[in-house]
This record gives C-alpha cells, structure tokens and sequence, in this order.
C-alpha cells in the first residue's frame, strides 16, 4: 500500500516537541510539589518518574526528530549510525522509570510502615507521659490522704488518751470530793460558829486562818465536782466577742488586773455560735486568769478572734514567762500545774479542755520563754441550736 | 594445611595458563532483544502501577484517576512498540520504501490490515503523549486539591 507520509512525519515531530515540553513542565511541577513537602515519599516518586520521563522524552524525541530530518535530506546512513546510541539512551531511560515504578512499591511499603511505626511511637509515648503525671498525681493525692490519714489517728489517739485520763480522774475526783465536801461543810460552820463568840484575839486569828484553809479546800473541792460533772453543755445562740467583752470588763475591774493592758481585735465576720454561755466564759476566765498569773499581775493579754475554716478562732496572748517545752505536753492533764502548792489545783486549763472538746472544738498551746503563750481555740461555727430549739417549741 | 593448599593452587595456575572465556561477544541482534525486554519491563512495571493505583495507594480522587489514565496510556505504548519493533526490526514482514512524501508499505503475507495496522502503529506519540498529558494533570490535580493525598 502507499500513503502519504505527512501525517507520520508530523506527528512524529510535534509529537516529539510536545513530549519534551510536556515532561519538562511534569519535572517542574513534581519539583514544586516537593519543596512544599520534602519528606513526603510519593512526592518524591513523582520527581524521579518525571526526571527519567524527561531523560526519555529528550533522547527519544531528539532522536526522532535528528531521524525525520536526516531521512528527509537523504541522509539516512547518518541516521543508521547514530540510531544505536539513540535506541541504547532510550532503553536505558524507560527501564529506569520502569524500575523506579516497581521498586517504588517497597519502598512505599517500607515508607508507610516507618509512618505507621512512627504513629505508634508517639501514641505510645504521649500515653506514657499521661500514666507518668496520672502516676504522680495518684501517688501525691495518696500520700497527702494517708498523711491527713496519719495525722488525724495521731490525733484520736491523743484525744483518746486524754479522754481516758479525764474519765479515770473525774471517776476518782467525783468519789473523793464528794466524801470530803460534807466534812469540809461542817468544819467551816463550827469554825464560824466559834467565831461568834470568841473575844479572844488570838483564837479568833486561829480561826480565820482555819476559815480560809477549809475555803480553799472548799473551792478545790468545788472545782473537783465541776470537773467531774461533764454535764451536757446547754447551748445557746450567742455572740463570742460579746462573751469577751463581757468578761474582760468584768476582771479588769479585778484589782490584780490593775498593770495588765487587755487587747482586743475582734472580728465583725463572726457569726453567733451555740455554746453554752457559762462553761464558754469560764473557758476564757480561766485563760485570762492563767495569762494574768503567767506574767506577774504585769504586761500585755491579747485576744483576737476571727474565721477560719468554717471555725471561730479565738487566740488569747500574753507577754508571760511562757511555759516550758517539757510541759506543754502536760499542760491539759488534771492536777498539773507549776504553780506553788496552794495557789492552783491544776484543773483551770483540764476543765477548759473538756469543756472546749464538749462544743466540737479544740484548744492548743504554743509557747517561747522570749514572747509568752498564746492559747487557741477553735469553736465550730455551729447554729444547730436554733433548729432544735425550734423543734422543741 | 589450608593455608598450604591455597598455595600449591596459585603456583599450579601461574604455571599452566590457558584462554579464559569470560568475556562473551554479544552479537547485533542483541540491542533490540534487550530494547524489546525493557520495553516488557516497562509495561509490567506499568500494570503493577495501575493496579496498585485501582486498590489502594496515597493518591485519591482526580489525581489518582489522572495517573491511572497516564498509565493506561503508558501500557498501551508500550504494547504498540513491542508490536512495531517485533515487525519491524525482529520478524522483519514489513518493508517501507519512500519516495518523497509518499511511502510504501509492504508484507510478506501480503495483509493490507498489517500494513494500515504498521502505517497507524507507527503514530506511537498519540498515544505516548496523551500518558505526559495525564501525568501532568494528575500532578497539577495533586498540587490543588493536597486532601485528596492521604
């Protein structure tokens, strides 16, 4: 058959100029795609597959056009001595792509385990770091519970101790007051009954003397039933400051109160509590008291009240000689005191303590020999009377 | 006794020498076998590229669709020149005599379908062009739509 060789010829060569163009623009193209992101495997394919393209569109192409050109000024011979290079660099290009394509698949393989490997590493280490704080935050919250948990069986066990003590004392106390109060009772009236009578100055100095002795025992009597008799307290509602500043009025008026300067710095914050008002007052007359034996009749009580923790905080100061560190674990315990013999019984403080831990409170001591004791007392902010009141009415 | 073996060996080859036949002459019709072989490889290497396109791959949506057709293209390119080359360079049926612009093909079992089928065969670069084109537009397809890549 025989047919024009235009079509041939053309396409050959615009097929050919098309094919270089074309290629050049995909190395291009792949090579920007790559520099938008240079670790990514595929992209990376694409470059090389274009570049080899390009490599086979410019052998294959120039070769055919060199072909056409030569054919068409006769020089075909030239053209059969360079075909074979020109076919060589062809067939050395497409098994390039053609092994780039291939191999591209394990290297892909390879690519998306590594990804995957990768993937699971970070998984693994972000959970790791979770554990890690989840870890440390369980064991501080752990160690803060079993520390609150410590100090607080710490506590009991003091309370309990203290709690048995008194028991056993108040046991004790109630059976020997109460057998030697009617004695005492008679004693002081047949002494003041002689003391009607008597003229004589020196029985009547006797007597007296004898009259204040059995008061005294009287008054440590007293003071061992009233411990011992841990009636239920009658709470009321009733102002803390203003049951301090009743009772500070009342003892500076004291003559032993003449050199002692009382501070108050009250709180408006504080609500009014339930207490039972005489036990609470005898509380901080005893403190007050003790404060004002502390420092000799001379220096400075501060009392401060305020809110803390849902309790009314009540510290009471003074610029005393402070109580050593031996004794302040004994400061609470009956019949401890460090005054001389006959001028305390040792259940002021005993009495306070029972009476404070009756309302729900606490009382506690801190104390230096250069700055004085400072007594706190913490008063539940408690204002269940009202409801039972309430309930009874 | 080794070390004494390897010895007596070399002495034993230094001694009587002989022609080694290593090298092998390779004879013409070699280049187009190999031509042919890569152009196989190629096309194997092509199918592999499509398949793996058609199942799973990194490449999604227009883009892969674009490469697909580039490959699809490809394969038939390469059928198209393993054809040519078979006729025109291995069994060697087909002759082409020009003469201007005007040529004449001719084959031995005298089919004219063979010969329009070498005449249109040998237009390869519309099919090898239309691959570039695809491939272009794949790549421009991945450049503005980055999500369809995984």
């Amino acid at each position: 058959m025989t047919v024009s060789y235009m079509p041939l010829f053309l396409i050959d060569i615009f097929g050919s100029v098309l094919m270089i163009v074309i290629s050049f623009a995909c190395v291009l193209k792949s090579l920007r795609l790559r520099k938008k992101d240079s670790e990514n495997v595929l992209r990376s394919f694409l470059v090389w597959i274009c570049f080899s393209l390009f490599l086979f569109a410019v052998s294959r192409s120039c070769g055919h056009i060199v072909k056409q050109l030569l054919i068409i000024y006769g020089y075909q011979n030239i053209w059969e001595d360079i075909r074979p290079f020109s076919g060589s660099v062809n067939t050395f290009a497409f098994i390039v792509v053609a092994s780039i394509t291939i191999f591209f698949r394990q290297i892909w393989k390879i690519h998306t385990q590594v990804l995957n490997d990768r993937k699971k590493l970070v998984d693994a280490h972000k959970k790791m770091i979770f554990l890690n704080e989840n870890l440390e935050k369980r064991v501080e919250e752990r160690t803060l519970k079993l520390e609150k948990e410590a100090a607080q069986r710490a506590e009991l066990e003091k309370n309990m101790v203290q709690a048995e003590k008194l028991s056993a004392i108040g046991e004790l106390s109630s059976g020997v007051a109460h057998e030697i109060n009617n004695p005492l009772g008679i004693i002081l009236g047949y002494c003041q009954l002689l003391l009607r009578g008597e003229k004589d100055e020196q029985k009547i100095k006797d007597l007296k003397i004898i009259e204040k002795h059995v008061k005294h025992s009287k008054s440590i009597v007293q003071d061992l039933l009233n411990f011992s008799r841990s009636s239920k307290p009658q709470k009321k509602l009733f102002s803390i400051n203003s049951v301090i500043e009743e009772l500070t009025n009342y003892v500076k008026t004291h003559s032993s109160f003449e050199n002692i300067e009382i501070i108050k710095y009250f709180s408006d914050d504080i609500p009014e509590v339930c207490v039972d008002y005489e036990k609470i007052k005898q509380v901080f007359f005893n403190l007050i008291m003790n404060a004002n034996h502390a420092m000799n009749q001379k220096g400075k009580i501060v009392i401060k009240t305020g809110i803390k923790n849902d309790y009314i905080k009540i510290d009471i100061e003074d610029t005393g000689e402070g109580i050593k560190e031996e004794n302040l674990s004994r400061i609470f315990d009956p019949f401890f005191t460090t005054k001389p013999t006959g001028k305390g019984t040792g259940l002021g403080l005993s009495v306070s303590y029972g009476i404070i831990k009756n309302h729900g409170g606490d009382i506690k001591v801190s104390s230096s020999s250069e700055k004085g004791s400072v007594f706190t007392i913490l008063l539940p902010c408690d204002n269940s009377c009202i409801i039972n009141d309430g309930e009874q009415n | 006794m080794l070390k004494k073996l390897s010895c007596l060996t070399l002495f034993v080859i230094l001694l009587f020498p002989a022609n080694s036949h290593a090298i092998q002459a390779h004879g013409g019709s070699e280049g187009i076998v190999v031509h042919q072989l890569g152009h196989v490889f190629f096309l194997i290497s092509l199918l592999a590229l499509a398949y793996w396109l058609k199942t799973k791959w990194a490449v999604k949506g227009k883009s892969k669709n674009y490469l697909r057709l580039s490959s699809f293209f490809l394969i038939l390119w390469n059928l198209d020149v393993i054809i040519m080359h078979f006729l025109d360079e291995q069994i060697e049926i087909i002759s082409v005599s020009r003469s201007g612009f005007q040529i004449s093909i001719s084959s031995e079992i005298n089919s004219s379908f063979l010969e329009y089928f070498y005449y249109f065969g040998k237009m390869d670069h519309l099919l090898c062009v239309p691959a570039l084109i695809f491939l272009y537009l794949g790549l421009k397809s991945i450049e503005s739509h980055k999500k369809e890549e995984i």
